[in-house]
């Protein structure tokens, strides 16, 4: 469509290309403004609707929960060592030679966990080393607990000599990003323990040191950013308390009124990612709605019960890493038609759960992946029976029209309607204060719906509506004005009775444009 | 910058014809004296500076000026010119052309040859040309209303914007004993730049009801990549040939085909050829709760502009240049009076055949005629032809064939031919 415009404005610029100063005069236009079509995915949300075999629609409410914020599986120290170098007495060191090597074997706190491995997407360390000789040195730092491809992370750095009055002192940023971090320590036996070997010498370059008993060079490396992605280990037993929100989009245009589904299915799906057991109760699951304020809360045994999770395994795939523990429950033999109904803006949860309920049972050998914890699918299915009793679908558009050049005419808006119900529409202008400063609709129109086959119940024939509007003075000066269109549909089922929909089901809206423009 | 450079031409080119034709006619005798100027024929040495500009339409001159110069266009005017134009191939045309010529004389033997002469030429030719239907200028003007439930002719739109260079050297070889002279030039072109577009079977059908638009047709459109003066985005050559018979105070023909000559643009130039058949249906919104804001982002001749350049193939063309065949024929009945016909035909471009019957009254210093002419960018219209001797070095001539520039609801055109001949 796109095309034609641009091939028109293309013989306009070429009729006449060396038009100067505009000159004017009144072009009178009919042509095609906007053309739109709706359908059941536009008023539930596209992703949100599947097509059955039967060409019938479902609706389709997929809500994926994170149970468990693995985040708050580690915990550390930020600083990882503090290694302070003296000699207990005056001596004088030639350039060159080494002051001290020194073995750091470095336990790390993470409060009741017992890792033997970690890995981090973001490590960042920060490696200070502060001198009182007066002489420049050369500073190695080995972490031999650090590997990436084979290779142990190792730094070398010069610090500047001391002054008679100022220490010196030098900073580094280490970047240990997806270096595989060994926690064994130096004879692979420990956990939660780190290796590295630091190593001081007089810089060749400077003179001979006299070093005196209140000489030191302090050395202490932190850890300033730390986001795991693996660790292996014994992951402690932890208790977690879980409360949260995930909003619902397929009703979010629902304002008021009411419809009724039938034949719900729903299932709750739960995934265990961890290599621990965990023991999980779901306290709590809810619809809300926002606005009138309503809370309906599932009614199904899987509500109050306790749930153990056996632990999750390793597959050595590196696309997916993880065999999930997985369990499925029915829950269409409960409440969940009433807890749509209220059209909900967001689905509630309330979940508590213990890691490694039997303590150490693993012999160490628990893991896990930091994107990936605890998670549920709560998947409904709702064949869209649908039934609509002044069921109120409203939205707000920004508009914007600059163009003040339409002196006169009139717009029609066409209207195919191929669905079951009736819809009464007005498009009413809004300003910057969304207050409502003109309606484009002489009054709210009804458009009838659709012509159902008796004996098939299905709409096989659109009813036309043609809405004129006459573009009078004050209503040009408004639109140019009006900041948001705010459009309001009003559907009511036939009879107010319950009808599948069905693919071929929507509306052709297409707005003609009659109009005197001034060039 | 464009624009206003053309609306300044424009007003300079207008100023140049009136005051020139008050020239003409006022002119006072006494500066007419002496020498006889009605004898064309070369005899003496001369450097000639010649300014042609030539804007014609099929549509008057009163909405041409109101729409060059940003006026209010009434009805009348639309509906005027709506009656003038024909179903199909109405041009509008702007020829420009300043020359700077010398012409060496016969008088002088050339590589010991006698009764040759030479030229060495320099010249600008800018062409602005548009070929469109009456269906075109009324969708224009009027809009798509008066075209619900058909088709607009939109075939063979024609536009074609070009300005070249050409440098020449002429060689003439006059004929004594049979009264003739002929000869030829060969010229260098180098294009300062080239637009040019074309559809063909193109048709916009509006639906009764407005419900959609339909657009069918071959466009075809080639572009250099730089659209200034400065720019030499391509090189050719070309050639003029002449023939004259003239017996003196009797009759002279003479032929020429001038600019048989092409341009090869460069590799930067872009070509575009496409047959769409678009249907519009109105902007596509996929849900009506979820407009756009704004509907339209970009300005049309932004979206025009990437759409031909998504479809153009940037490429090194070649494109012929306007070329004109004249015939002239000067009968004298009397030995200052004399009858003229002239035939010009312009090919590859919108340029329709030209005719013109003139008369003219010679004198020693002056000529003076009047003719009636038909064709070319314009319709039916009227000319004069005014030459007079302003010294013994210096022959001012003046041609224009738009004296209804003055009548601007009636005619259409404005232009002249001003040549200034300084004799060595």
């Amino acid at each position: 469509m796109r095309k034609l415009l641009l091939l028109l404005s293309m013989i306009v610029v070429i009729f006449f290309i060396s038009c100067q100063k505009k000159a004017s005069w009144d072009r009178h236009i009919l042509a095609p403004l906007l053309n739109t079509h709706l359908d059941v995915g536009d008023i539930f949300g596209d992703t949100n609707v599947q097509e059955n075999s039967d060409q019938s629609w479902s609706l389709i409410v997929k809500q994926n929960l994170n149970l468990l914020a693995t985040n708050k599986v580690i915990n550390m120290d930020d600083t990882i060592s503090v290694d302070l170098f003296n000699i207990p007495f005056t001596f004088t060191i030639p350039p060159g030679q080494k002051v001290i090597e020194k073995q750091n074997v470095t336990p790390l706190n993470f409060k009741g966990m017992e890792l033997k491995m970690a890995r981090a997407s973001v490590a960042r360390m920060k490696f200070y080393v502060t001198n009182t000789i007066k002489q420049p040195l050369l500073v190695n730092y080995k972490l031999y607990s650090a590997t990436l491809n084979g290779l142990v992370y190792e730094i070398t750095t010069e610090v500047p000599a001391a002054s008679d009055t100022a220490k010196a002192f030098v900073v580094k940023d280490i970047d240990l990003d997806n270096y595989n971090i060994d926690l064994t320590g130096p004879n692979g036996d420990a956990y939660n323990t780190i290796y590295a070997t630091t190593t001081v010498w007089i810089h060749p370059d400077g003179d001979t040191a006299i070093v005196a008993p209140t000489d030191s060079v302090l050395i202490v490396s932190t850890f300033d950013e730390f986001k795991p992605a693996y660790a292996r280990g014994y992951l402690g037993e932890q208790q977690f308390d879980t409360r949260g929100a995930e909003a619902i989009g397929a009703f979010g245009n629902f304002k008021s009124g009411s419809f009724d589904i039938k034949k719900v299915k729903a299932s709750i799906d739960i995934y265990n990612f961890i290599g621990a057991e965990l023991s999980i109760g779901i306290d709590q699951l809810a619809t809300k709605r926002n606005s009138p304020p309503s809370i309906v809360n599932l009614n199904n045994p899987i509500v109050g019960s306790i749930i153990n999770m056996q632990r999750a395994a390793e597959s050595n795939l590196a696309e997916y890493p993880i065999y999930p523990r997985h369990k499925h429950y029915n829950l269409t033999n409960s409440n969940i038609d009433r807890m749509i109904e209220i059209m909900p803006d967001s689905l509630l949860f309330h979940i508590s759960a213990v890691m490694n309920p039997l303590g150490n049972i693993s012999a160490g050998n628990d893991f896990i992946y930091f994107n990936k914890g605890l998670e549920a699918n709560i998947k409904l299915n709702i064949p869209l029976d649908f039934s609509a009793n002044n069921l109120l679908i409203e939205d707000n558009s920004p508009i914007h029209i600059e163009d003040k050049k339409v002196k006169s005419g009139a717009v029609t808006i066409y209207i195919e309607n191929l669905f079951p119900f009736s819809v009464n529409i007005q498009f009413y202008l809004l300003d910057a204060n969304n207050q409502i400063v003109d309606s484009l609709l002489q009054r709210n129109t009804l458009i009838a719906a659709g012509q159902m086959d008796n004996s098939s119940g299905v709409v096989m024939k659109a009813s036309n509506a043609r809405l004129p509007i006459t573009l009078s003075s004050s209503l040009l000066t408004n639109l140019g004005l009006a900041e948001k269109i705010k459009i309001k549909a009003r559907i009511n089922t036939i009879q107010n009775q319950s009808y599948q929909l069905y693919m071929h089901y929507g509306m052709n809206v297409k707005i003609v444009g009659d109009m005197l423009y001034g060039e | 910058m464009e624009n206003k450079g053309q609306r300044v031409f424009f007003t300079m080119a207008l100023l140049k014809t009136v005051m020139v034709f008050l020239l003409g006619l006022f002119a006072s005798e006494s500066l007419l004296r002496a020498q006889n100027v009605k004898d064309t024929t070369l005899l003496k040495s001369e450097v000639i500076l010649t300014n042609t500009f030539d804007l014609g339409s099929a549509l008057n001159n009163d909405l041409l000026s109101r729409y060059y110069f940003g006026k209010s266009i009434p009805e009348t005017s639309l509906s005027t010119n709506l009656g003038r134009l024909k179903t199909a191939n109405n041009v509008l045309g702007n020829f420009w052309r300043t020359e700077l010529q010398y012409k060496h004389d016969y008088s002088k033997n050339i590589l010991g040859l006698s009764n040759l002469a030479y030229t060495i030429d320099i010249a600008l030719n800018s062409y602005q040309e548009i070929a469109f239907t009456k269906d075109a200028f009324a969708l224009f003007f009027y809009g798509n209303k008066r075209f619900e439930g058909e088709k607009a002719n939109l075939n063979n739109l024609q536009f074609n914007r070009q300005t070249f260079y050409q440098f020449k050297w002429g060689l003439f070889k006059k004929d004594r004993p049979h009264k003739m002279e002929y000869g030829f030039k060969l010229a260098l072109n180098l294009g300062a730049f080239l637009e040019n577009f074309n559809s063909n079977s193109a048709y916009l059908y509006t639906d009764t009801a407005g419900l959609y638009l339909q657009l069918n047709g071959q466009f075809n459109e080639l572009m250099t990549m730089n659209k200034g003066l400065g720019n030499i985005q391509g090189v050719g050559a070309g050639v003029d040939l002449f023939f004259q018979k003239k017996e003196s105070n009797k009759y002279c023909f003479r032929i020429e085909l001038n600019n048989f000559g092409f341009i090869r643009w460069n590799k930067s130039s872009k070509y575009y050829s496409r047959h769409e058949n678009s249907r519009f249906d109105g902007l596509e919104v996929s849900n009506i709760f979820r407009m756009p804001n704004p509907l339209i982002t970009t300005t049309f001749n932004d979206s025009l502009r990437d759409y031909i350049n998504q479809w153009s193939k940037k490429e090194s063309f070649s494109t012929m240049i306007p070329m004109d065949v004249l015939i002239k024929y000067r009968y004298f009945f009397k030995s200052d009076w004399s009858a003229s016909f002239l035939f010009n035909y312009r090919f590859f471009s919108v340029y329709k055949p030209f005719y013109q019957l003139g008369l003219n009254y010679h004198h020693q210093r002056y000529t003076v005629g009047l003719n009636a002419n038909y064709g070319g960018y314009s319709k039916f219209n009227m000319g004069i032809d005014l030459g007079m001797k302003i010294c013994s070095k210096f022959v001012l001539k003046f041609k224009s064939r738009y004296l209804g520039a003055f009548m601007p609801k009636r005619f259409s055109g404005i232009g002249g031919f001003l040549q200034l001949n300084y004799i060595l």
